[in-house]
């Protein structure tokens, strides 16, 4: 099936449901109706189901609430010009509304923000107006409604279109794109009880009591439940506690009024509708405030751990900072004297010593006449005597230059023992869940992992969040995960790197395993001493270094392997102040 | 005419000064050299060709001395400027101000690290194949292969 032709059967699906859905509930609103005559009703529950298909489907869908309200009112006897224009009526009101709350919106009608209440209600209003003017205008053209009645009628069939808007388009909205799942299933229970505490107050209220002023602690019932489930969940779960409350209180006003006259039965209706109404709006702003505050609350905490990690950032390039500028320069000077010292060396007058000495053994025979006699060797005392001379020089020159190396070598010492009294000290504990520190590690590795083809296997259990020290974590197994690339580098076949999270006896640990070389029973201990290391390239300050800031924060890292060829694991324990509260 | 074998070096430590003196320098001549060559029937060996350096530890007492030198005839070759020299002028600056007084000076750029990435830096200068990059810390050979190969470049840029 082309999407062109799918495309439109689904259309044709959204409009045919829609009319259906309007229609049946019409019929039904209508036949519970405590005025038996006319379609007036306290929450005309079409107009929510309506605007809340406009929303999520488009504006086209507005053909079968058309259709469908036409439908109605012909069913009910109306002649086709009235039904005509109240359908018309009800149908711009429709679009009118979804204009204002969505497409005015790029599209995109939700609760969840502070300003959205009040967008709502103003969509919900210009509906109402709309629809009402059009429809009891038209009534009363037609004779179905006095003329004296107007006002009354077109106050009443506005809340009822409000009402509807503000309480179901909300909801069915909420329900279709969340596909039920309002709020989670681990709060049910609470939502629950809330909601029984909405339903007797809405039944026991019956709506409002006009003779002797409105049931005041019944009331207060229904606003302290709105306020609990405002505070405790989300915008979406109150458009559901809304529509409960109105669902009983309608329910508990057709059980009271029954019989009663219709004309005195619409103030009950209207105050009905605008407290419905009211508490609906209450409900979602208050929602809407606690949810934006609660949004606040977690940036603030992200930007806090931001800063955190920026500021030892900042304290490391500042030591290396220090240390490349005093150490940088100083190591100069030692290069220098060092390379002078050994060019020095290699020009060495004791060379000309040597020649000198094998000249004299070659006329060993002769040597007095050699010294005397000979061109040469008459200048050969002379020449043995300046160099003797040019090496005390040279000697005297060595050991000065050796002085300045020593004095600069010294002076590098003093710097880094310098810093190393800044460094290391740092340790910075932060609430922290475990899972996320090894993400965060095998994020730094992925490039290299990926260029080994090393595959990582997770199994982490669930961990509480505790108070540690994420970025030495995070140094520690970065190393961790690079070694065991390293060890698996010659492995034919699966390169499996799996990474274990769980609690034992109230220790966190982490536990890196891989498939490769192994590590021989002798070495277990040994690998962690400092400048070990198996690699051709490896200088052996990695593994020291793990185990060192392991034992700085107060926990262990430990090796095990069956043997050469076998793999290794490598455990980190960390101790946990299990349970602080993030 | 004789090899221009001026160099200048231009940096705010004094220790930096000694080491580019005991790399450059031509070694003393030995008086024995003769005399072992006579004896061993050696050839006597070509002391290596040193430099004659010159110091500053500011751009600004750089640049006067640049000027001098060319006002007496008596250019220098080469410049090895250092790239941080508070309180003055930075290296960038100071190689500008160089250029303008001799546009035929090699320069030498001696860096540890630098706030500016060095891409920018040679951008910034334009070289035109006046200008190294040397990092520190330094090796002797290669300094005093550079100066070799950057004083040569600027006898053939003066008789092209």
């Amino acid at each position: 099936m082309s999407p062109l032709l799918r495309s439109t059967a689904r259309r044709l699906l959204v409009v045919v449901g829609l009319a259906l859905a309007y229609f049946f509930a019409a019929r039904l609103l209508i036949s519970l109706s405590p005025t038996p005559s006319g379609p007036v009703t306290t929450v005309w529950l079409p107009s929510g189901i309506a605007v809340a298909a406009l929303v999520l489907y488009g504006p086209w869908a507005a053909i079968g609430s058309f259709a469908a309200s036409l439908a109605v009112a012909l069913n009910m006897g109306s002649p086709l010009q009235l039904a005509v224009a109240v359908s018309l009526g009800n149908g711009c009101g429709e679009l009118l509304c979804y204009w204002l709350v969505a497409a005015s919106r790029k599209g995109d009608f939700s609760v969840d923000g502070v300003s959205d209440g009040p967008r709502l209600a103003a969509g919900a209003l210009a509906c109402g107006v709309v629809s009402a003017t059009a429809s009891v205008s038209m009534y009363v053209q037609y004779g179905f409604v006095p003329a004296q009645a107007y006002v009354a009628n077109w106050l009443v069939w506005m809340g009822s279109g409000v009402s509807s808007i503000v309480l179901v388009s909300p909801l069915l909205v909420q329900l279709v794109r969340s596909r039920g799942r309002l709020l989670p299933w681990s709060r049910l229970p609470e939502y629950a009880a809330a909601l029984c505490v909405l339903i007797a107050g809405a039944f026991l209220w019956q709506g409002p009591v006009l003779e002797r002023g409105v049931n005041e602690p019944v009331l207060l019932l229904l606003i302290l439940g709105q306020i609990w489930i405002a505070f405790r969940f989300s915008p979406a779960a109150v458009t559901l506690s809304n529509c409960v409350i109105a669902v009983f209180a309608v329910a508990g006003l057709v059980a009271r009024l029954g019989e009663a006259q219709p004309a005195s039965a619409y103030p009950f209706i209207l105050s009905l509708q605008v407290l419905l109404t009211g508490l609906a709006l209450i409900g979602l702003g208050l929602a809407a405030i606690v949810a934006r505050l609660r949004a606040s609350a977690l940036a603030l905490q992200e930007a806090q751990h931001a800063l955190v990690a920026s500021a030892r950032d900042a304290g490391r390039a500042e030591i290396a900072t220090n240390v490349l500028h005093n150490v940088g320069n100083v190591l100069n000077s030692v290069n220098v004297s060092a390379q002078v010292v050994v060019a020095r060396l290699q020009n060495s007058k004791v060379q000309g010593l040597a020649r000198a000495m094998q000249m004299m053994d070659a006329h060993r025979d002769d040597l007095p006449a050699f010294l005397t006699q000979d061109a040469k060797g008459r200048l050969l005392p002379a020449y043995l005597d300046q160099a003797t001379k040019a090496l005390a020089s040279e000697r005297d020159e060595l050991v000065g230059e050796l002085r300045l190396l020593e004095r600069n070598v010294d002076h590098i010492k003093d710097v880094v023992k310098t810093q190393q009294s800044y460094a290391g000290v740092t340790t910075v504990l932060a609430p922290v869940q475990l899972r996320e520190v090894v993400e965060d590690a095998l994020r730094l590795a992925a490039g290299a992992l990926e260029q080994a083809e090393v595959t990582v296997v997770r199994e982490f259990d669930d961990v509480p969040v505790a108070a540690l020290d994420k970025a030495r974590i995070v140094q520690i197994l970065v190393n961790l995960i690079r070694n065991a690339k390293h060890a698996m580098a010659h492995t034919p076949g699966a390169r499996r790197l799996t990474l274990r999270i769980g609690c034992r006896d109230d220790k966190l640990f982490v536990t890196v395993a891989d498939e490769g070389e192994g590590i021989p029973a002798e070495n277990l201990t040994r690998i962690f001493a400092h400048g070990f290391t198996t690699r051709k390239d490896g200088h052996g300050f990695g593994l020291h270094g793990a185990v060192l800031a392991a034992t700085e924060m107060g926990g262990t890292l430990t090796a095990h392997s069956d043997g050469p060829g076998r793999g290794a694991t490598f455990t980190l324990q960390l101790p946990a102040d299990v349970a602080v509260a993030a | 005419m004789t090899a221009n074998r001026r160099v200048l070096v231009v940096d705010d430590m004094p220790a930096i000064h000694e080491d580019f003196r005991k790399i450059l320098r031509p070694p003393q001549a030995s008086p024995l050299a003769d005399l072992e060559a006579f004896l061993f029937d050696a050839a006597p060996p070509e002391p290596p060709a040193g430099f004659e350096v010159e110091s500053a530890f500011q751009g600004q007492e750089g640049l006067d001395k640049v000027v001098q030198a060319r006002d007496a005839q008596r250019p220098f070759a080469l410049a090895f400027v250092d790239m941080r020299m508070p309180p003055g002028w930075n290296g960038v600056e100071t190689i500008e101000r160089l250029w303008q007084a001799d546009p035929r000076l090699q320069v030498v750029i001696c860096t540890a690290y630098s706030d500016q990435s060095l891409d920018e830096v040679m951008e910034r200068l334009d070289g035109k194949g006046r200008i190294r990059v040397l990092r520190k810390p330094m090796d002797a050979q290669e300094i005093y292969a550079l100066a070799g190969t950057l004083a040569r470049q600027w006898d053939e840029g003066r008789s092209a």
